[in-house]
């Protein structure tokens, strides 16, 4: 089974698709790399492991006491929701 | 349709020949031998005032619409046998719904990109999306959203000016695990524009909300670019043909 690379310009792998669907202009490959392919290059006819960099884990928004915290208490105090 | 009724009092219709009738049949014989060759001239006329209720008549009014005529492409000297024999083919309509790509690397992140997709010639689009499982740990606990994994469908008309919104939206909640009570929620959404020569997919945008009540942890994660969750996997053109 082949292969159809979606390649951004600078050879980042968008996607793949099976060679059956490719459209005329697109690059067929014989196999694709293991894991994530968004991993990966294609530099002349070779994948290159290049990963994206993590995003940024977004910060924790300080809270003096959370709608969690309420319910919580209201929980282990069995107090019912009305 | 109203059937007519007549009073049977012998008035429901009248006859009525040429006016110079006794010169060419001056005799019963000259009448009857016309009559036996057909060639008898007669009008038998419908006389209303011989009717309790009148019928409804075999016109073109009551028999086919020329409006109706137009819904079938057809003109005002169409006959109802020329409907009739329309039938079969609009019973055998169908739709085709054709897979046109699908993504060979499922699970692997999915960026902004345009996907080459030939849609000339089709109606409708059909993207199959598809969010992983996802897994969180609260302490010895292991919680899994249970209602990630799963793929869903969007439809949208091809060349529409307007951008799909392909999204999908998960939650969970669990209180039963040790001391621990988690509420996950996830909300993703990625949009397209769909022409006739593929689909331009944006990135995903992630709203993920995980809150753990009982170790007092409640954070958020909202991320333009995570390219992880709604994956396009499947592209399919859809139009109607008849048989």
């Amino acid at each position: 089974m082949r292969y159809a690379l979606n390649l951004a310009e600078d050879g980042r792998i968008l996607s793949a698709t099976y060679e059956k669907y490719a459209p005329a202009d697109a690059v067929i490959v014989d196999t694709l790399p293991d894991g994530n392919i968004a991993d990966y290059l294609y530099v002349d006819g070779a994948y290159v492991y290049d990963p994206l960099p993590e995003p940024a884990e977004p910060e924790t928004p300080e809270q003096e006491s959370s709608v969690w915290d309420e319910l919580d208490a209201a929980y282990r105090e069995g107090v019912d929701s009305v | 349709m109203k059937d007519g009724i007549i009073k049977a009092d012998g008035t429901s219709r009248l006859a009525r020949s040429v006016a110079d009738f006794k010169t060419k049949y001056p005799t019963y014989d000259d009448f009857a031998a016309a009559l036996v060759a057909g060639t008898l001239p007669l009008d038998i006329l419908f006389n209303e005032a011989g009717w309790s209720q009148l019928p409804d008549f075999l016109n073109q009014a009551n028999l086919l619409k020329v409006a109706t005529a137009a819904l079938y492409g057809k003109d005002g000297t169409a006959v109802p046998d020329d409907i009739f024999a329309r039938i079969p083919a609009l019973i055998d309509t169908k739709v085709d719904m054709v897979l046109l790509w699908e993504n060979a690397s499922p699970t692997s992140d999915f960026a902004a990109q345009t996907v080459s997709v030939d849609l000339s010639g089709y109606d409708i689009v059909a993207i199959e999306t598809y969010t992983p499982n996802q897994f969180y740990n609260v302490g010895d606990d292991r919680y899994n959203l249970n209602a990630a994994g799963a793929s869903r469908l969007h439809f949208w008309p091809v060349g529409s000016p307007e951008k799909i919104n392909l999204s999908d939206f998960f939650v969970d909640f669990k209180a039963t695990y040790s001391t621990n009570h988690v509420c996950w929620i996830m909300f993703n959404t990625r949009r397209a524009a769909v022409t006739n020569t593929g689909v331009e997919f944006e990135g995903n945008s992630c709203l993920n909300q995980k809150a753990n009540n009982a170790q007092n942890v409640d954070f958020f994660s909202f991320g333009v670019g995570a390219n992880g969750y709604n994956i396009p996997i499947k592209i399919y053109g859809i139009k109607g043909v008849s048989a």
